[in-house]
């Protein structure tokens, strides 16, 4: 650390806590502690900063991002997470010993598993000559890890930070809201607290002594709870995660709109904690001792050997692909795998996986709409605005489409509006319960037998619309970027004649987390309008002419269409067909019937999964009304189970049945020489699927810190996202109806093992330049491994190189086992 | 149709909504089915109580549905959600029991009156009892629904049935009515500067309850059961839909942006908005409502104008196209007039006498206190409006994000900021 102080250690009474600083309670503000001056802002303020980095960015819901909550500790790796990065944030890095031995118990972890596992740990030598259960029954023998979370009872300081957050992190949600536009989140805070009558008058007179700027303010306080420039770091940190969820929501807004960052808030918990005579004892940073995080990763590896070897035994590296009818490219999310594998069934039709933006970085403006999303994975920034525009021959339906558009909002203002008058809500509870009484008992009564499955954001489907593409790019930037399209896709050659591009959204009703369930790579928004922003590109004449003279020569009788995966019913609405000329008709038609037929054996398979779904021949038609039930907490399981993530060509896995666990990301080795369209994929797509896999890693091995907690329980504040109960913590992660049911967990925490059909020595190449592949494959956050010299043989890369992979071989007896 | 038969209307209805909503949503908390049979008990209980003939028959009604919501809550939010909630409910019980021994004792009748409206204001959540409505948000949403639908109703209840016997004390009478109107001021306070939804459907909730007590204070029976039944639904359902917020958010993102009117034509569309509906509610209520034209009369249509002026008024400026704010106007003067049609007939049919005082002083005093609330609310519009900057505005703020929460002392420790009430671990190990 920079930050390191240059005067002498500190008398240790300065931090012992309360006792020590509650005798200062009568001193006077910014009395410097008595080593020396008082502390500079600007230097505060770069310890804030560092402070901060202890945990990730959390995005809020209204574009929910799944995110490694230890992010910013991702160079560390895998086992440092275990033993530092969660327990600085009171949570658990991986599931406690006891649940191993529960897995074990159950036949879920193989005992041979267990082995191999200890084995590989161990190294070979010691345990060569020791049968397997043998090696097992030692390890159960020794102590079993106890992790360590620290109990954190909220204290006045946390219980106000919170209310003030609270309070001015979502103002819009208010009627009368805290002055934050104009006074600044500390500003604004400063001068409530000083007329706060809920605070003791002492509090209140220190608050308003406090420094007018957030900075100032920060170290003053600093000084006067006598915290010395070498504690100060470690003070800032330990003060941060007292609120997790608030910390990293602040992140958040500070990257995005910049309207408050750390140091406001760091000022105002300060300013409380001097206010009210609260200091933090610094107690050495909770860890893992080595031997315990080893302990667990052996656990964690023999948990991860089935499900990784379940998807490895499938897949046939010497397979070719037929040609088709059709060609789809879907999202690489699992829940495509479950789709292109009941279509394939269907007839001639090829399938491949693509980063469900479809190469489509662009800030995406609806029909007439207020405001633009930023479509496109967090990971990029959008450089240009697509707009939907009416159809030359729509446009009388257009405006009657944005006219009740507008009427519709007027009428949720008009309805909203007695809200925000001080006593008129008195009256209008009375007027409108009347009508909400006999609706609530028709909705909880009919559990979405009726209704539409509708989203805010649904595509009209009165107007003809298109994207207005040769507005938002040059035609050579459509040739650019409709040729990285096909390339990465490894789309060059053998067009099929009708190619669709096929994104996904959810449809589910009063579901916080409905973002959540949208498509990451399009930043937390439904796929359809990149998808046909997609597909109008390469429809374009001009662009196809220009991607001829780039080598990539589309025949003309092939067409490009758009559509979307709707995951919570398992339909494909495909679109803008109309424009197609009729002789394509019967095509489409076909397609649909496939799909049709895809869907209902879907969701047949879904439903065995979702608890309290019909099962058999109603399973299609009860999933789908699931999706429209205000009660449903399980409208779709999300990406939960996901387990793998496959870069490679679709025959690699054609025949497998993945159970929507493997993230397919197609590549064709073959046409991509030089390694381009690869270290795109493992830059990109790579990273988004593991901070997917993260997210539900933590949220399944720590559900109270790193999860969000039970639906029911849920408490929206605005966009930022939930609380559970009336106050506290902003709640980070996944609910628990995403990653577990009343039985116990349905998501596996395992790690993504990344199969990639590539030579050597391209990986090599990547994982050697880029420092977030690096990170993830020698930080073991994901498992890479690639085809070994013969058919069925795997080998992984490790800090020692390439290692083969020695998952395979499961004996009989384990098989009925995990089978039973 | 009696007021019991429309209480119990209010009571199936709840039930309808929240039981099969408990059953589905809390399929994935091990407590579910437990917490669903307390929600059902609850209900049950609270028919028992809008049916009850005989003081003591409420009275063993009551409790036990006090017992069904402290299970209700122990068991779908633990401790923290228990803890403020089973005191203030208790000390409920005990009041409305020793009430209940004084009547057949032929004891005080001052005493009887002062311990059944302590009952009915703690029940109410109304100031200083509002902590425990605020602590049940640690139970999930269903319980909520089931509260705010059903068990807060209890004091509107033993009021309501029970007000000839509190009407004969001046001292009941205007505590009633100054607890009532106290509810009423912070809860609209709380509410309006909220920005968690349960939260502002708490707050919202103590304002209301504080307003039907306030309305049957002033002697209007009829017109507080009606307040009660139709807050009853609106609440609920606005709790079971309390998930919805990002939905909202997205449509509002997804719609055009409001056409920019000049503001002349901003005042015509905002006035005719407010006063079309506001006139036709008025001239019908005139015509059509079966009670008296008095001052308490007067109160409950000030609050139900205010919310039609600001519907419409609304409604009105954001429509797209003139015929769409022409057809907003008229919609919702037709809203007010079915609205008045139908109360009036309810109310007709309801064969509550309008509540006589023993005395002058207890209904002067009550009408003093209530038309002071609406002043007070009055006034919070305006420094909202007008001066939200003030020094005066900043302190409102203050006070109304701490209404409810626990008390900051020198020396005591919250309670966690984490709760983990429904603590979930892998099935296996538990």
């Amino acid at each position: 650390m920079t930050t390191k102080s240059t005067t002498p250690a500190p008398a240790s009474t300065q931090r012992a806590g309360a006792s020590a600083i509650g005798s200062a309670a009568g001193s006077t503000l910014g009395g410097s502690p008595a080593t020396g001056a008082p502390s500079r802002p600007l230097r505060v303020r770069a310890r804030a900063e560092i402070a901060a980095t202890v945990i990730a960015p959390y995005y809020g819901l209204d574009a929910a991002i799944a995110v490694n909550p230890v992010l910013p500790s991702l160079s560390d790796g895998f086992a440092a997470a275990i033993s530092t990065a969660a327990p600085a944030l009171g949570a658990r890095g991986a599931l406690s010993e006891p649940e191993f031995r529960a897995l074990l118990d159950r036949g879920r972890i193989a005992r041979s598993d267990l082995a191999r596992a200890i084995r590989r740990r161990a190294g070979d030598a010691p345990t060569r000559a020791v049968a397997d259960d043998d090696l097992v029954e030692a390890f159960l023998a020794e102590s079993a890890v106890q992790h360590v979370i620290a109990h954190r009872p909220a204290s006045r300081v946390d219980e106000l930070v919170a209310r003030w957050c609270r309070a001015a992190l979502a103002p819009e949600a208010s009627a009368w809201p805290v002055p934050v536009d104009t006074m600044g989140f500390f500003g604004a805070w400063r001068a409530i607290a000083r007329r706060d009558a809920s605070l003791p008058r002492a509090a209140r007179a220190r608050i308003a002594d406090l420094p007018e700027t957030a900075d100032r303010a920060l170290a003053a306080a600093l000084d006067s709870l006598g915290v010395e420039e070498g504690d100060q770091l470690d003070y800032l940190r330990a003060s941060l995660v007292r609120t997790p969820g608030w910390t990293a929501y602040v992140r958040w807004r500070a990257m995005t709109s910049g309207t408050i960052d750390i140091v406001d808030f760091l000022a105002v918990r300060l300013g409380l904690a001097w206010a009210l005579d609260e200091t933090l004892a610094l107690d050495p940073a909770p860890a893992l001792d080595p031997s315990g995080v080893e302990r667990l990763i052996i656990w964690q590896e023999a948990l991860e050997a089935a499900p990784h070897r379940r998807v490895l035994e499938q897949l046939d590296t010497t397979a070719t692909a037929q040609p088709a009818a059709a060609h789809l490219v879907f999202c690489i999310d699992p829940r495509s795998e479950g789709m292109r594998r009941h279509l394939e069934r269907q007839g001639a039709y090829a399938t491949s996986g693509f980063a469900g933006f479809f190469g489509i970085a662009a800030q995406v403006e609806p029909l007439a709409a207020a405001e633009t999303s930023a479509a496109c994975p967090v990971l990029l920034t959008p450089r240009y605005r697509v707009s939907e525009r009416p159809a030359p021959s729509a446009w009388k339906s257009a405006a009657r489409f944005v006219d009740g558009q507008a009427l519709r909002r007027a009428v949720r203002g008009g309805l909203k509006a007695p809200d925000a008058l001080a006593g008129a809500p008195l009256g209008w509870a009375e007027v409108s319960g009347w009508v909400l009484g006999p609706t609530s008992v028709a909705r909880s009564v009919l559990a979405g037998r009726t209704g539409a499955a509708g989203r805010p954001d649904d595509p009209t489907t009165e107007v003809a619309t298109l994207f207005d593409i040769d507005s938002a790019l040059t035609l050579d930037a459509q040739v650019d970027t409709a040729e990285v399209i096909l390339r990465t896709m490894s789309m060059v050659e053998d067009f099929a004649p009708l190619v669709v591009f096929v994104g996904h959204g959810t449809s589910t009703t009063n579901n916080a987390f409905r973002t959540a369930l949208d498509c990451g790579a399009c930043g937390g928004h439904r796929g359809a309008p990149n998808a046909r922003i997609a597909a109008a590109l390469l429809s374009s004449d001009a662009v196809r002419a220009g991607l001829a003279e780039r080598g990539i020569s589309i025949p003309e009788s092939t067409v490009f269409l758009a559509g979307e995966h709707d995951t919570a019913s398992d339909d494909v609405r495909l679109l803008d067909h109309e424009r197609l000329e009729t002789g394509r008709v019967a095509e489409i038609s076909a397609l649909r019937a496939s799909l049709d037929r895809a869907r209902r054996g879907l969701a047949a398979e879904r439903a065995a999964e979702l608890p309290g779904a019909a099962q058999g021949g109603s399973a299609a038609a009860s999933v789908a009304r699931r999706a429209r039930d205000w009660a449903q907490v399980y409208p779709e399981w999300g990406l939960a189970r996901n387990a793998a993530l496959i870069i490679g060509p679709r025959s690699l896995s054609a025949e497998a049945d993945l159970e929507r666990r493997v993230f397919l990301h197609t590549y064709e080795p073959q046409h991509d020489p030089d390694g381009t369209a690869l270290e795109t994929i493992l830059t990109a797509p790579l990273v988004v699927a593991h901070w997917i896999n993260a997210q539900y890693y933590f949220s399944s091995v720590d559900t109270d810190v790193l999860g969000a907690g039970s639906k029911p329980l849920h408490n929206l504040v605005g966009g930022a996202g939930v609380l559970t109960g009336p106050s506290g913590d902003l709640r980070l992660g996944l609910p628990w109806q995403s990653v577990g049911t009343r039985e116990g967990l349905h998501h596996e925490p395992v790690r993504l093992l990344v199969v990639v059909d590539a030579p050597r020595e391209r990986i090599e190449r990547i994982v050697e330049h880029a420092d977030v592949v690096h990170d993830l494959v020698q930080g073991e956050w994901v498992l890479l491994v690639r085809p070994g010299e013969n058919a069925g043989q795997w080998e992984r890369l490790t800090a020692a190189g390439w290692q083969p992979w020695m998952n395979e071989q499961a004996t009989a007896d384990e098989t009925t086992k995990e089978a039973a | 149709m009696t007021a019991s038969i429309l209480l119990l209307v209010l009571i199936v209805g709840i039930a309808a909504a929240v039981l099969p909503y408990a059953h589905r949503s809390l399929r994935g908390d091990r407590r579910g089915p437990a917490v669903t049979v307390a929600i059902a008990a609850m209900l049950a209980a609270t028919a028992v109580v809008s049916v009850a003939g005989e003081l003591w028959i409420l009275a063993a009604a009551w409790s036990a549905s006090t017992v069904a919501t402290i299970a209700a809550l122990a068991l779908g939010g633990g401790a923290v959600a228990v803890r403020r909630a089973a005191a203030w409910l208790l000390a409920a019980d005990i009041a409305l029991w020793v009430a209940v021994a004084l009547v057949s004792l032929d004891g005080p009748v001052d005493a009887v009156a002062l311990l059944l409206v302590a009952a009915a204001i703690m029940r109410c959540a109304a100031p200083p009892a509002h902590a425990w409505l605020v602590d049940s948000l640690y139970a999930p949403t269903p319980v909520s629904a089931a509260l705010h639908g059903g068990i807060v109703n209890g004091g509107g209840i033993l009021v309501i049935t029970q007000y000839a016997t509190i009407a004969q004390s001046d001292a009941a009478i205007i505590v009633l009515a100054l607890a009532a109107a106290i509810a009423v001021v912070i809860g609209v306070l709380a509410s309006l500067v909220r920005t968690d939804v349960k939260g502002r459907l708490v707050m919202s909730t103590i304002a209301q309850m504080g307003f039907m007590l306030l309305v049957a204070a002033l002697g209007l029976l009829a017109a507080a059961l009606l307040h009660l039944v139709a807050h009853g639904f609106y609440k609920s359902s606005l709790f079971l839909s309390s998930s919805d917020g990002i939905d909202r958010r997205a449509h509002d993102r997804r719609a055009p942006l409001p056409i920019a009117l000049s503001a002349p034509r901003l005042r015509v569309r905002a006035l005719a908005g407010a006063t079309l509906p506001v006139a036709t509610l008025v001239l019908s209520a005139l015509a059509l409502y079966p009670g008296g034209r008095g001052l308490a009369e007067l109160v409950v249509l000030i609050v139900i104008a205010a919310a039609f002026a600001t519907a419409g008024a609304r409604v009105t400026t954001a429509a797209p196209r003139p015929l769409h704010a022409a057809v907003a106007v008229a919609a919702t003067a037709g809203a007010a007039l079915a609205f008045v049609v139908l109360t009036s007939a309810v109310s007709a049919s309801l064969a509550l006498e309008r509540g006589e005082t023993a005395s002058e002083l207890g209904a002067s005093v009550a009408a003093i206190i209530a038309l002071s609330a609406i002043a007070a609310l009055a006034g919070l519009a305006i420094v909202r409006q007008w001066a939200p900057m003030s020094g005066a505005a900043l302190r409102l703020l203050a006070l109304g994000h701490a209404v409810g929460a626990p008390r900051i002392t020198r020396s005591t420790v919250a309670g966690t900021a984490n709760p983990r009430p429904l603590h979930h671990t892998m099935g296996a190990t538990t």
